[in-house]
């Protein structure tokens, strides 16, 4: 009886004993690897530092702006781009028939335009059947179809669904090449005006803004 | 007798029972037998306490390792976070949070010659590829280094981040590095002056580095300056084309909040490289280090010339002593001893206080402080802070210069900005306080929460503070500085040009030209001032080397340039709010007769 208690317990101290050494064991490995991680955390905290001191060298405005002068020519922010309110931006005018348009024989586009200017005073639900035969003229293209579309959501009334209206003109700009026999001609003068333009003016960007400016 | 040896021996003798003596009769067996029965329930209850202990630990053991894993009473949550050790220094950052100064480690390279050569490592061959990271050392001179057999011998002083890289990618036995750290400044010189810079033990030798030493030594949080490094650097250049365009000695800028009396812009011309102060290889141009190194902004003074009309006209308006519809006479020069005050822009006529201040009337000026006396003068001088050095984070600051005894003439010519000298950063504090409605705010260099009341001292009145802001408006508008409009930002401001004292005699063809401008003048909110020294008059500017010509097109310039980054939107300058905000009645149906 005593000598079974006691193989019991003598039994007992060994699982406690080799439990306990497996636990320490077992704990000093994971506490190794969180040294190693934290060391790890460490040097990537310290690479940061270093990547962000090199990442502020490079950025120097000085380095930015003769990086801009070689590669963008992007010009300061005039006054006249900065507007703070929406109903202060205003819309983009109907842009004049460019002189070679107007030497071409068609006389489409002037009553092109002034169609669809009349367009938003008939009912909505004519104005959207009638954008896109407008749309067709290729001079008149997309600005007066997104002019037209602007002033036929602003003047009907909510319960003329204007939404469906807005989608259908938009769906209609893309149009215009399917009709394009009225003025056969006209695209290519275009082109080619435009191919004699950029030998003079050296960045689109500036001549993009240049033309944004011209039309304020 | 037996019992009782027994019982004697036995360690579980209960303390009460003693042995009888030798000679009292032997005890009862039953009683000896009832003794040892008491002494073992004792002991298994002992043991079964015993056990139960045990049991709990076991149990406890079980649950840590079987049950929760291990991952519930680890130690882990309550080691603090992994992070470097704290830098020498703390950052120095701006407003946005982009780095101006750090710490970077800058190891030196060692080599143990002994364990070099001892690892069989070919010195030639060493050599060769060591000098072909260390750019500025010959193979020849690395070599004798590898094989001098001692066993601590520098090969190079602070390496890139780079080279280290390279020299551990080549694998070379006996290399090693000693820890060190160094200051870097990463846009260079474009806030040198602010910034400061460090010395080789890492203390603080100038700006910032120097005056808030103890916020940055040994500290781990960034210091984040009011700085605005983009602001910064527009300022830079334009001072830098007014230099080139009108080849003069130097400039210098300043750019504040009139709210708050934050910093968001220093430059003084020429400057430096902080990374390199006191060398002059590769700088811009070719002024000694002496002068680099010179923060004009708050270690300057200068006679501000008709600038300072700003404080004497607030000063009059505020006393009372003059009204916008006043008239003085422009007519008569002022005799004062030897001296004969006239005006250069001169109308010979009657001017009101507006055409004084407009047309930059000296005599105007001088007979309005005339009036006024020395008493007010020099008490509203004192209030604005311009009869001692400006408190602001610095060491490097100057005491003003003015007469001990403030006599007539000297009353007369303080009115149009000569005899008192003091630095530029004087004249931008005392100008955000004119127009910010009247309140001095001390400049600071210190980053300000967003919408922040720093305190002030009132020096002069709302209703002052509106009139100095409507008058200078009229200064852009039809004045000496209509080249500084800027359109859209309501530009308002004072020129003013001073010929340089040197030994006691003006100088006609060495000039100071500044511009305090202020936008936008119906509420303002940042103050530019730029100042040049000794510019010369070019063709565009027709020969003039007056601040009207020189800083004045430089401040539109910055203007233009700095309100879309500093959120000020522009406003149509026609419009009634703006016209109606700055409109003198004074003037109302007069023709404004254009300087």
């Amino acid at each position: 009886m005593i000598r079974f208690a006691s193989l019991l317990w003598l039994a007992l101290v060994a699982v406690t004993g080799f439990a306990t050494f497996k636990v320490k064991y077992a704990v000093q490995d994971i506490e190794e690897e969180l040294n190693k991680v934290r060391r790890q955390t460490i040097a990537e905290q310290q690479e940061i530092h270093l990547l962000r001191a090199e990442w502020t060298a490079l950025t120097q405005p000085e380095r930015l702006a003769d990086l801009n002068r070689h590669f963008l020519s992007l010009a300061a922010v005039a006054p006249k781009q900065l507007q703070r309110k929406i109903d202060e931006i205003p819309l983009r005018p109907v842009p004049e028939p460019e002189p070679v348009i107007a030497a071409a024989p068609a006389p489409e586009p002037a009553t092109a335009a002034a169609r669809t200017e009349v367009q938003p005073v008939a009912p909505p639900a004519t104005s959207v059947a009638a954008a896109t035969p407008v749309a067709a003229a290729p001079s008149a293209s997309a600005d007066i179809v997104v002019g037209a579309a602007a002033t036929v959501g602003a003047a009907t009334p909510p319960s003329g669904m204007p939404k469906i209206q807005l989608i259908a003109t938009a769906e209609a700009a893309p149009l215009p090449a399917v009709p394009a026999k009225a003025t056969p001609a006209k695209p290519e003068t275009r082109l080619q005006s435009a191919k004699g333009k950029p030998a003079q003016q050296p960045r689109s960007l500036d001549r993009l803004i240049d033309a944004i400016a011209e039309g304020r | 007798m037996q019992a009782a040896q027994r019982l004697d021996d036995n360690p579980c003798r209960p303390r009460h029972f003693k042995p009888p003596p030798p000679c009292a009769p032997v005890v009862a067996d039953e009683r000896a037998n009832q003794v040892i029965e008491t002494c073992r329930t004792r002991l298994v209850a002992a043991a079964a306490l015993f056990a139960v202990v045990f049991l709990v630990v076991v149990l406890r053991l079980a649950e840590i390792v079987l049950v929760n894993g291990g991952g519930a009473e680890s130690h882990i949550g309550r080691l603090p976070p992994a992070a470097p050790p704290p830098p020498a220094r703390a950052d120095i950052v701006d407003r946005n949070g982009t780095l101006l100064a750090t710490m970077l480690p800058k190891p030196s390279l060692f080599v143990n010659s002994k364990a070099l050569l001892a690892a069989g490592q070919n010195p030639d061959e060493a050599a060769h590829q060591l000098a072909s990271v260390l750019a500025d050392k010959s193979p020849a001179e690395i070599r004798a280094r590898l094989v001098s057999g001692k066993s601590f011998a520098y090969l190079q002083r602070s390496l890139t981040p780079r080279q280290q890289y390279e020299i551990n990618r080549l694998g070379i036995p006996g290399l090693d590095f000693t820890p060190e750290e160094r200051r870097f400044y990463p846009y260079g010189d474009l806030a040198a002056h602010v910034v400061g810079y460090c010395g080789i033990d890492n203390e603080g030798l100038a700006g910032v580095e120097r005056g808030l030493d103890a916020g940055v030594r040994g500290q781990r949080e960034p210091l984040e300056l009011s700085l605005d490094a983009r602001v910064q650097f527009i300022l830079r250049e334009e001072l830098q084309k007014v230099v080139k365009d009108f080849t003069a000695k130097g400039a210098a800028g300043i750019i504040m909040d009139v709210r708050t009396g934050e910093i968001i812009a220093m430059v003084s011309l020429p400057d430096f490289d902080p990374n390199r102060p006191g060398d002059t290889e590769g700088a811009s141009s070719a002024a000694d280090p002496k002068e680099r190194l010179f923060n004009k902004i708050t270690l300057g003074d200068y006679e501000m010339g008709s600038a300072f009309k700003i404080f004497n006209t607030a000063m009059a308006l505020d006393a009372g002593t003059a009204t916008m519809a006043k008239n003085y006479d422009a007519i008569h020069d002022i005799q004062i001893g030897r001296f004969t005050i006239s005006d250069y822009h001169g109308k010979h006529r009657m001017l009101s206080v507006p055409e004084v201040f407009m047309y930059s009337s000296n005599l105007g000026s001088a007979r309005m402080a005339m009036e006024a006396g020395a008493e007010r003068q020099r008490a509203f001088l004192g209030r604005l802070g311009m009869l001692k050095p400006v408190p602001i984070e610095f060491d490097e600051l100057s005491k003003p210069h003015y007469p001990a005894q403030w006599r007539e003439v000297n009353v007369i010519t303080i009115a149009y900005g000569h005899g008192i000298a003091v630095s530029p950063l004087h004249v931008a504090a005392g100008v955000s306080a004119v127009v910010n409605g009247g309140i001095l705010h001390p400049p600071t260099l210190h980053k300000l929460p967003p919408g922040a009341h720093p305190p002030g001292e009132r020096v002069i009145s709302e209703k002052t503070s509106e009139q100095m802001r409507k008058l200078m408006r009229l200064v852009v508008e039809f004045g000496t500085a209509k080249l500084a409009a800027a359109p859209g930002y309501v530009v308002g401001g004072k020129t003013g040009t001073a010929e340089k004292n040197q030994g006691g005699h003006y100088q006609e063809k060495k000039l100071l030209s500044d511009f305090v401008g202020v936008f936008p003048m119906h509420d303002p909110r940042y103050l530019v001032l730029t100042l040049v020294d000794e510019p010369h008059g070019n063709k565009q500017s027709f020969g003039f080397a007056t601040a009207g010509w020189t800083v004045a097109p430089a401040t539109s310039r910055i203007v233009q340039r700095i309100a879309p980054i500093l959120g000020v939107a522009p406003v149509d300058e026609a419009s009634p709010a703006v016209t109606q905000a700055l409109a003198i009645e004074s003037l109302q149906g007069k023709r404004i007769e254009t300087y």
